[in-house]
């Protein structure tokens, strides 16, 4: 007993002092869990509010970054004409004046030009304004002297001119609206067709959404929905179509977060800049101000009411209202926008009544972008956004300066352009890019035979088979072997592949005849596939990947045998890119649109700078080269000499694709490479070989701008020799079938062969 | 006192280091006069990258003489005054490269492989040394 009584207390004292400690780790269990569920939501609700700032902040923008074509250097002996130096002055508005001392004036006297240059800010220091006399000889600039000492100058550099507004951060384009700029009507019918209360609520509007619920059961389907401009802003922000209660839920705290952080008026604005109105393309319409221009081709402020009205009613589904394919969709919608603005007493019925009898004046088919050059400025968008950080691009007021040259963009559209208009087919369409050969800078790119058109940017995002353009990486990778010359003798005897399976493969040349034994530079001057598949097979479809790989191609090539024959597709960017370090004697020069971006304060931002890699030999490249000469002097690309001089030496090669689906050139002088595409966008035969079509316009281009003959350097250790073009033998230069040729010292050919005539 | 003598030396640092390079008989192009076949208006900007030379600002250099390229860009001189900038930059491998492309423009100019062999050489060796 006494053991007992002595037991229990003691259990009891032990039992009260361990019931406590039973209950409290349940407590304090329970109290964790909620402290890290608190905690928990907390991080997540900072999350989201740091989430909806950043897009928030970063669509907030007021000044866009001024894009600079390159500038116009000026020095003696400069190979620049009058004509030339008139065009720039004319593109940069400086003004013809009797007595030229303000900045941006010129006058003539003859051939000699007076100048007053404006001062400008470059990236590596200001360049002064000057009055300065400048003279011409008949071909180059002669001489600059300042005009009021006679001093010469050895080099003066104009201001750029202004090629564009862009906002780097975006991908679209963007006309944007401040919302005193907004006409009060379209806030109207806005806030009354989509959010009635949003000047009261707190992001989400309890009373919408149980007016909605109302509306939609009386309806028997969805005729309104319940978000708040807000909601829908961040909805917008976060695009996509999923339809879940969590993202329903975090879109609404991110809308109580917007408000509790921005004042109304702030959030409209990024409102009215930031809603989907459109599609064009690839191309997102976002803001009133650019979809403005593109459905009516006007300023927003310049729309009337029917018009307006309309804007407002695309905000609910832009595709499934889309006034240029469902027009009448688009009216019902938009008149009752107009029902509910007279009902709500925010417009008379009189006017309504009258916008509803007038057709919006819709265009009827999209509009340019808001850049003169749109091409180009994609090209510059994407490099901004691939090598600059995005902090650096939200900042207002940036300067970038590219290498854009406005004459070479010029030659690019004019021939592009003309020699679309005389092909066959309306829809035949082509991308053009053209590069600088010696520093790998973009100079111009044509995005479509309407270079103002800024939909579809072929030269960027049309990825096409290249055809035989891809021949020259395998005759790179036979000559850098040491084992092969441009005089030795390939197999062009039909050829036929086991693939296993019991497939094979059988290519064919273009004329479908087999052509025996043929010097190496013939097969690829004249393009013959069947030598080209038999030696790309010998070399090994691998090895002729890695030259494509070290060329600048970086896209992952499987190794199929028919990459020989070039089903590899790419963008004529990519083209441009592989056919510049051939150009370059070997040195690959990543391709560059931008050469400098200035703060507003002038500061540069991290520069990208001229870089090269040695990609492949100097001596084989140069080899190469000349069977690239020889491919347009007397080869497949022969008809660029209908529109060049024949003094001017150039390379290249042709590209055509089965069924004549794509018409491909790609080639160089020797400071201009151009690569050419023509094809349809859906990939239905064009009729056109790469002779017919891109060459064409491959010459056209360089015929319009004064370029250089391709001369290289020759390598230490090359010798030129005659050989015939059909045995690849030695042959006196006077005979018709005698081609010069270099060769690496020992390997030129050393029997001779009479002249067959 | 501290940030006296910060300033001071920051003042003479690149001076400091101009000599250490020379010293370290490193190649020397940037302080010689410019040959012949640099026309004037190249020349012009190369004077003043090599004012940015002195006083290491490289990219400032750089930027000058890649501007001197556009207007003269088969010049082999100009290729290997950048290729020194990138030497002194630290930047071997672009030492390298550009050294070779100079070379490569000036196949018959002894002289200047000369010099841009032991560019390489010298940039091919500090590189391995890290």
């Amino acid at each position: 007993m006494a053991r007992r009584k002595s037991s229990k207390p003691r259990r009891k004292s032990a039992s009260r002092r361990r019931r406590p400690q039973k209950r409290r780790p349940v407590l304090r269990a329970l109290f964790t869990v909620m402290l890290i569920g608190f905690v928990a939501l907390l991080v997540y609700v900072a999350w989201l509010d740091n989430q909806v700032r950043q897009q928030f902040e970063g669509k907030r923008w007021a000044l866009p970054a001024q894009v600079y074509a390159r500038p116009l250097e000026l020095y003696p002996g400069q190979a620049l004409t009058v004509e030339q130096l008139q065009a720039e002055l004319q593109r940069l508005g400086y003004r013809e004046h009797n007595r030229p001392h303000q900045p941006g004036t010129y006058a003539w006297l003859g051939r000699s030009l007076v100048i007053t240059t404006r001062s400008f800010d470059f990236w590596d220091g200001r360049e002064p304004s000057r009055t300065l006399r400048v003279e011409f000889s008949r071909r180059n600039l002669s001489d600059i002297r300042r005009a009021d000492n006679g001093d010469v100058v050895d080099l003066v550099r104009l201001d750029p001119s202004l090629i564009g507004r862009i906002y780097p951060a975006h991908k679209e384009d963007r006309v944007l609206v401040r919302l005193d700029e907004v006409p009060p009507l379209l806030i109207d019918a806005l806030l009354t067709v989509e959010d009635r209360d949003f000047y009261q609520h707190h992001g989400v509007s309890p009373r919408a959404i149980g007016r909605a619920l109302w509306a939609n059961l009386r309806a028997g389907h969805t005729v309104q929905g319940g978000s708040t401009l807000t909601q829908q802003l961040v909805k917008n922000f976060f695009l996509s179509n999923e339809r879940t209660l969590t993202r329903k839920l975090n879109e609404a705290i991110m809308a109580l977060l917007l408000e509790w952080r921005y004042d109304k008026d702030e959030i409209l604005e990024a409102y009215l800049n930031e809603i989907y109105l459109g599609q064009d393309g690839r191309r997102a319409i976002h803001g009133f101000g650019l979809a403005s221009q593109f459905y009516f081709e006007r300023p927003l402020r310049q729309l009337k009411i029917e018009q307006i009205t309309l804007l407002v009613a695309l905000v609910k589904g832009p595709s499934y209202y889309d006034p240029r394919r469902f027009p009448a969709r688009a009216s019902e919608r938009r008149d009752l926008v107009l029902r509910l603005m007279t009902e709500q007493g925010m417009l008379d019925s009189a006017y309504a009544e009258d916008a509803r009898g007038h057709k919006p004046g819709v265009t009827p088919r999209a509009a340019s972008g808001v850049t003169r050059l749109p091409a180009f400025m994609d090209l510059v968008r994407r490099q901004l956004r691939r090598d600059y950080s995005d902090e650096d691009l939200r900042s207002e007021g940036l300067r970038i300066f590219t290498s854009l040259d406005p004459e070479v963009q010029q030659a690019a559209e004019l021939a592009l352009s003309g020699q679309l208009a005389r092909l066959p087919g309306e829809d035949l369409q082509g991308g053009l890019v053209t590069v600088d050969v010696n520093s790998g800078e973009v100079l111009a790119v044509v995005g479509g035979r309407d270079p103002r058109f800024a939909g579809f940017n072929r030269a960027l995002d049309a990825q096409r088979p290249i055809g035989s353009l891809v021949k020259p990486a395998i005759y790179l990778t036979a000559l850098a072997r040491g084992d092969y010359t441009l005089a030795t003798l390939l197999d062009d005897g039909p050829l036929s592949l086991d693939l296993g399976a019991g497939e094979t493969w059988q290519p064919r040349n273009f004329d479908h005849l087999s052509h025996g034994q043929v010097p190496l530079f013939q097969a690829l001057g004249q393009s013959y596939n069947q030598a080209t598949a038999r030696l790309g097979l010998a070399l090994g479809v691998p090895a002729v990947l890695d030259t494509l790989q070290a060329l600048g191609i970086e896209r992952e090539l499987p190794a199929w045998p028919a990459q020989l024959l070039g089903i590899a597709s790419l963008s004529p960017l990519e083209v441009a890119q592989m056919y510049h370090t051939l150009a370059a004697g070997g040195f690959r020069t990543p391709l560059r649109a931008i050469r400098a971006v200035l703060t507003p304060q002038g500061e540069p931002l991290q520069r990208y700078p001229l870089e090269v890699v040695q990609a492949a030999p100097a001596l084989p490249v140069f080899l190469l080269d000349a069977a690239l000469v020889n491919a347009v002097r007397h080869g497949t690309g022969e008809a660029a000499y209908r529109s060049l001089p024949e003094s001017l030496i150039v390379a290249g090669k042709t590209g055509t694709t089965n069924d004549l689906r794509d018409s491909w050139f790609a080639g160089f002088s020797g400071d201009r490479l151009a690569v050419v595409w023509l094809g349809r966008d859906d990939n239905r035969p064009a009729g056109l070989t790469g002779a017919r079509g891109a060459l064409r316009v491959w010459a056209d281009t360089l015929r319009r701008l004064d370029v250089q003959s391709f001369e290289p350097p020759a390598p230490l250790g090359i010798e030129w020799v005659w050989v015939d073009a059909h045995t690849g033998l030695r042959i006196a230069e006077d005979c018709s079938s005698a081609v010069r040729l270099p060769f690496a010292k020992g390997t030129a050919p050393r029997e001779r062969v009479r002249c067959a005539d | 006192m501290p940030r006296h003598f910060f300033f001071s030396l920051r003042r003479i640092f690149p001076v400091l280091f101009v000599l250490f390079i020379n010293a370290c008989a490193g190649p020397q192009t940037g302080e010689e006069s410019v040959p012949a076949e640099v026309g004037r208006a190249a020349t012009s900007l190369l004077a003043r990258a090599d004012t940015h030379v002195q006083a290491g600002q490289w990219e400032q250099a750089a930027a000058l003489l890649e501007r001197a390229l556009r207007i003269e860009p088969r010049n082999a001189w100009l290729w290997h005054h950048l290729a020194t900038v990138r030497f002194r930059q630290g930047r071997y491998a672009q030492a390298v490269s550009l050294a070779n492309k100079s070379s490569s423009l000036a196949p018959g100019n002894t002289a200047l492989q000369e010099k841009n062999h032991r560019l390489i050489e010298e940039a091919r060796q500090a590189a391995e040394r890290g």
